[in-house]
C-alpha cells in the first residue's frame, strides 16, 4: 500500500508537471470579453444621447434653473458609467492577453525540449530495430525454413515494419521540430508585445478618463458662474478642477 | 485456439494492464519505465528463439514468460509515447483556439474628437465676446470659459493619444495572431508524428503478443515435421537471405530506405498536410535507373482572391540517389529558374513528403511542403 501510495504521488507530481496541459485549462473558461464589450457599447450609447441633447435642453432653461445643473450632473455621471465600463472591458482583455502568454510560454517549453527527445527516441528505436533484426535472424536459423515457423516469422516482419514506420515518423518530427518551436517563440514574442502594447491602452485611457472628469466639473463650474452672473452678484471663487494624472496641457 | 495458447493470451494482456500501470506509475525519468521494461524482457531469455527448433513443449513456458516482459515493455512504451503525443496534442489544440483578437472600438476617437472640438468652438467664441468686457462678473465667466476650454483641448489631446496607444495595440494582435498562424503551420507535422508513433507501438505490442504464442506453437510443431532440405545455409547477420533464402540476391539499395518509398507516381490528397499556399493538385513521378534519380513536378495551388500570381508551378529535377533518408535534387522549371527538391519518407509506406524551393521571382511560387500519397 505504502508503496502504491508513493506511485500516485509520483503519477500525480508527473500530471502536474504538464506544461501544455496546464496551459489548455488556463485558456480555456467563458469569457468575459463579449458581455463586458456590450456593456460598454450600451453606456457609450446612453452618454452619448445625454451628451448631444445637453446643449439644446439647457439653452430652454434659465440659467438659476437647478435643472440645468441637474443635466450637466447627469451627463457627468453617464461618461463616468461609460468609462468605467470600457475600463472594466480593458482590464478583462490584458488578464486575458496576460493568460495567452503564460501558456504561449509553457507551450514553447514543452516544444523546445522536443527535438532532444526526439534523437532520444531515434536512439531507443535503433536499439529496438537492432533487437528485431537479431530475433529474425536467429529464428531463420534455428527453424530451418519449417512451415511450422512461418506464422512466428510473419509476426516479427511486421514487428520489424512497425518499428520502421516508428522511425519514420520520428524523423518527420525531428524535421519539422525546430520550425515548430521557431514559431511558437515567435508569437510568444508577439504575445508579450501585444500585452504590452495593451498595458499602455489602458494607461492611456486612464489619463483620458480623468480629463473628462475634469471637463464635467468645468462645465458644471461655467453654469454655477453663469448664474451668479445673472442674479447680478460675483461669484465666488471657483476653485480649480484637480488636474488629472498623465499628460497636462 | 489451443487452450495452452488462450491462457498464454489471456496472461499477456492481464500482465499487459497491471504491468504497465505500475512501471507507468513508478517511473522517475520519461524514459525510465520503458528502458526498464525492454531491459529485462530482453535479458530474461536472450536464447529463446535459437532454442525454438529443438525445444519443444518445453518452450511454451519461457514463451509466455517472455511475452510477459514484451507486454511489461509495450504497454510502458505506448504509456510514454501516448504522454508525449497527448502534451503536443494539447498545445496543437490551444494554439488553434488562442485566437487573438484587437480591440473593438469603444470609445470611437473620431466621434469624441468631433464632440471636444464642437464643445471647443463655441466656449472659444463666448471667450472671444467676453474677452474685452471690464465688468467684473463677466471677467469671471470668461474666466470660467476659458477652464471649461482648457479642459477640453486636454481632453482632446489625451483622446488623440489613447487612440494610438490603441492602434498600435489593435497591429500588436495582428502582428500575433499572423505569428499564431504560422505556428500554425508547422504544429500539425510534429503532433502528428507523435500521434502516428503512439499508434505504431499499440500495433506493435499487439503483434508481439500473436508472436510469442506463434512462437510456442512453432517449437511444439517443430518436433514433428522435418525440416525441408537446405538449399543454402543462411549466413548469420544477412538478413535478407536470413529471411527469405529463396529469393534471388538483390543489388543492395542505394538508400537507408527501399527506394520504392521515393520512386513512383505520387499525389496530393484534399485534406492532407501542406506548408505554404494551399495546393489544389500536386503531381509528382520519381524514376529511378542505375542509382539515378529523374523525376517531374507539376502543381495547381489555391492562390488569394485578387491574386495575379502563377498558380502552376512546373519543374523537372533529376540527381543521384545518396545514402540519406531525405533525398535532395537539384530543380528547374521551364523558365530556367533553379532550385532544389526534397524527398522524404513519411510514417507510412505509401506517404512521402515533398519539399521545394526555388529562387523567388515575381509573381511565382518559390516554396512549399506537401504530404504526398502513392498511387
Amino acid at each position: 500500500m505504502r508503496i502504491l501510495g508513493v506511485c500516485l504521488l509520483l503519477a500525480g507530481a508527473a500530471g502536474a508537471q504538464n506544461p501544455a496541459q496546464n496551459a489548455t485549462q488556463n485558456a480555456v473558461g467563458p469569457s468575459p470579453l463579449a458581455a463586458l464589450e456590450q456593456a460598454a457599447k450600451q453606456k457609450t450609447a446612453d452618454w452619448d444621447t445625454l451628451a448631444r441633447n445637453l446643449d439644446t435642453s439647457i439653452l430652454k432653461l434659465l440659467p438659476c434653473d437647478p435643472k440645468a445643473a441637474a443635466a450637466i450632473t447627469e451627463v457627468s455621471r453617464a461618461s463616468d458609467a461609460r468609462v468605467a465600463a470600457v475600463m472594466a472591458y480593458l482590464e478583462a482583455a490584458g488578464r486575458q492577453t496576460a493568460l495567452q502568454t503564460g501558456a504561449a510560454r509553457r507551450v514553447l517549453a514543452s516544444v523546445q525540449p522536443l527535438g532532444a527527445d526526439l534523437s532520444a527516441e531515434k536512439s531507443d528505436l535503433a536499439q529496438e530495430q537492432s533487437g528485431i533484426n537479431g530475433q529474425i535472424a536467429v529464428l531463420a536459423d534455428s527453424g530451418q525454413r519449417r512451415p511450422a515457423f512461418n506464422g512466428a516469422q510473419d509476426a516479427l516482419r511486421q514487428v520489424a515494419a512497425l518499428a520502421q514506420q516508428r522511425s519514420d515518423a520520428a524523423d518527420s518530427g525531428i524535421s519539422h521540430g525546430d520550425a515548430a518551436a521557431g514559431a511558437v517563440r515567435a508569437l510568444l514574442d508577439q504575445l508579450e508585445a501585444h500585452e504590452a502594447a495593451l498595458k499602455e491602452a489602458q494607461a492611456a485611457f486612464e489619463v483620458e478618463s480623468a480629463h473628462w472628469s475634469t471637463y464635467y466639473t468645468t462645465r458644471l463650474a461655467r453654469a454655477q458662474t453663469e448664474c451668479t452672473v445673472t442674479k447680478g452678484g460675483v461669484a465666488a471663487p471657483v476653485r480649480p478642477p484637480v488636474p488629472p494624472p498623465g499628460k497636462q496641457k | 485456439m489451443r487452450p495452452a495458447k488462450i491462457r498464454l493470451v489471456a496472461r499477456v494482456a492481464r500482465f499487459t494492464l497491471l504491468g504497465g500501470a505500475l512501471c507507468l506509475l513508478a517511473q522517475s525519468g520519461p524514459r525510465d519505465a520503458y528502458r526498464a521494461a525492454y531491459k529485462s524482457w530482453r535479458e530474461a531469455d536472450p536464447a529463446l528463439e535459437r532454442d525454438a527448433g529443438t525445444a519443444g513443449e518445453a518452450l511454451a513456458p519461457r514463451a509466455a514468460k517472455a511475452a510477459d516482459a514484451a507486454a511489461a515493455y509495450g504497454a510502458a512504451r505506448i504509456a510514454f509515447l501516448r504522454d508525449l503525443s497527448g502534451r503536443q496534442s494539447e498545445s496543437l489544440q490551444w494554439l488553434r483556439e488562442a485566437e487573438v483578437q484587437p480591440l473593438p472600438d469603444l470609445s470611437p476617437a473620431p466621434d469624441l474628437i468631433r464632440f471636444t472640438n464642437r464643445e471647443i468652438s463655441g466656449v472659444s467664441t463666448s471667450v472671444a465676446v467676453f474677452a474685452k468686457d471690464p465688468d467684473r462678473a463677466i471677467q469671471q465667466l470668461r474666466q470660467a470659459f476659458e477652464r471649461e476650454q482648457a479642459a477640453l483641448e486636454a481632453l482632446r489631446t489625451a483622446v488623440t493619444d489613447r487612440q494610438k496607444a490603441e492602434d498600435k495595440a489593435n497591429k500588436a494582435a495582428m502582428a500575433a495572431e499572423q505569428a499564431r498562424g504560422k505556428a500554425l503551420e508547422q504544429y500539425p507535422f510534429v503532433a502528428s508524428a507523435l500521434a502516428q508513433s503512439a499508434t505504431l507501438m499499440t500495433q506493435e505490442a499487439a503483434a508481439w503478443a500473436a508472436y510469442y504464442p506463434a512462437l510456442a506453437e512453432a517449437s511444439r510443431l517443430a518436433l514433428t515435421t522435418p525440416a525441408p532440405p537446405v538449399q543454402s545455409a543462411p549466413v548469420a547477420g544477412d538478413l535478407s537471405r536470413a529471411v527469405e533464402p529463396a529469393e534471388p540476391p538483390r543489388p543492395p539499395s542505394i538508400t537507408p530506405l527501399p527506394l520504392s518509398r521515393y520512386v513512383g507516381v505520387w499525389a496530393y490528397q484534399a485534406g492532407s498536410k501542406f506548408f505554404g499556399p494551399e495546393p489544389e493538385f500536386v503531381d509528382v513521378a520519381v524514376h529511378e535507373e542505375n542509382g539515378h534519380a529523374s523525376g517531374t513536378f507539376y502543381a495547381r495551388f489555391k492562390l488569394p482572391p485578387g491574386s495575379k500570381d502563377d498558380p502552376v508551378l512546373r519543374f523537372t529535377f533529376a540527381g543521384d540517389f545518396t545514402a540519406t533518408r531525405i533525398q535532395t535534387f537539384p530543380l528547374e522549371t521551364g523558365d530556367d529558374v533553379k532550385g532544389t527538391i526534397d524527398l522524404i519518407p513519411g510514417g507510412p509506406f505509401n506517404v512521402l513528403e515533398v519539399n521545394f524551393n526555388t529562387e523567388v521571382k515575381p509573381g511565382k511560387i518559390h516554396q512549399g511542403d506537401v504530404l504526398m500519397v502513392k498511387q
